[in-house]
């Protein structure tokens, strides 16, 4: 195999693995909104809470683009 | 026909290049860029220095507005306001240099000068060099404080737990056995620390660097319209990286404060306290079916 086709897989499967963050991410703002529900007097807390959570969540998939970049 | 919608144009590289030599010294883009954030702060200081008035004006209300935010948040996470007071010039400084070096890369425009091809400016966080720099700054502080809480033998103990492996064992074997297990969890956490270093600037240079790179990929696909859109979710991501960035090194600065002195200072007026009671006893159900 030529090293550009693997290269080219390689960067395939990195793109791959961004995909179990989103379902986190999902089930991160599912909690939140469940928690906003609760508790509507603390919903602009929350939902600030919620996008620095969201953030951290979506720092593995920020690696695997980096990985992607430098491959 | 093609070239009217879109734009085409090289991405960026991974590593930014050098502009000019300075005595063997090679200055960046992503230097120069930084030294104009620096001299646009640096304007904004001593004008606002000699604005400052008691009775705000407009542009004076507006960063207390800022202020009062983030001191708020740094005192959420802090717990108490003596902490957050000590901790705020760093962070605010941290929250301040990050912000605009995320959002001098949204400018539109300076990335279109260049100097005999390469671009003249480049977002500074998105230079791996710039994010790396900050994130071993940063924890470096944090084992300075940690050292300057409890003694150097305190901080070497949190890692090397053989004293409370001594106790344990004294009392038992079970608390031996479990006396053991938080001794090899005391030595990964320094693999946690030099993991803080590595997911500190990791994050902050993918997002600065990706929105570089997208913005390119998007212009050389549609030029009109699309881009706007995502030059926006850029503009959130700026603002969302650096409150990260900020209150994390907040959050570790809380953590590795000694757990006692968190807690030994006397009580503020707007901090309520409840002191830990013990119930014993068991509740009889029955008594409390019971009619009376």
């Amino acid at each position: 195999m030529e090293v550009e086709s693997a290269r080219l897989i390689a960067k395939g499967i990195t793109t791959l693995t961004m995909g179990l963050s989103a379902v986190g991410e999902g089930y991160l703002i599912g909690k939140a909104f469940e928690a906003m529900g609760r508790n509507p007097d603390i919903q602009d807390a929350l939902f600030t809470r919620m996008i620095i959570g969201v953030a951290m969540a979506e720092s593995t998939a920020i690696y695997a683009l980096v990985a992607f970049f430098i491959i | 026909m093609e070239d009217f919608f879109r734009l085409k144009r090289a991405i960026t590289p991974l590593e930014s290049e050098t502009v000019f030599s300075l005595f063997g010294f090679p200055i960046n883009n992503s230097t120069i860029t930084l030294f104009l954030l620096i001299a646009i702060l640096v304007v904004a200081s001593i004008v606002l220095f000699k604005k400052a008035r008691v009775i705000p004006g407009v542009f004076q209300s507006v960063l207390e507005i800022f202020y009062e935010a983030v001191f708020g948040v740094v005192q959420q996470i802090t717990g108490s306001k003596k902490a957050a007071e000590r901790i705020f010039p760093l962070i605010g400084t941290l929250f301040v240099f990050i912000l605009l070096s995320n959002l001098l890369g949204l400018v539109p425009g300076l990335s279109s000068i260049s100097i005999a091809g390469t671009p003249l400016f480049r977002t500074p966080t998105s230079d791996f060099n710039t994010t790396f720099a900050l994130a071993v700054a940063m924890v470096l502080f944090l084992q300075a404080v940690s050292i300057s809480e409890t003694s150097v033998r305190g901080y070497l103990g949190k890692f090397f737990q053989f004293a409370q492996v001594y106790r344990g064992f004294k009392e038992g074997i079970s608390s031996g056995l479990i006396a053991v297990l938080n001794f090899f969890i005391g030595l990964l956490d320094i693999v946690s620390e030099l993991a803080k270093v590595v997911s500190l600037s990791l994050r902050l240079f993918g997002n600065m660097f990706a929105g570089d790179v997208l913005a390119v990929v998007i212009l050389g696909g549609v030029a009109y319209g699309l881009p706007a859109l995502w030059m926006s979710m850029n503009l959130l991501a700026a603002v969302v990286q650096t409150m990260v960035f900020s209150f994390l090194i907040t959050a570790y600065y809380t953590m590795s404060l000694a757990p006692k002195s968190s807690r030994s200072e006397e009580m503020q007026e707007d901090e309520i306290y409840i002191p830990a009671t013990r119930i014993e006893g068991v509740i009889d159900n029955r008594e409390l079916l019971t009619v009376k």
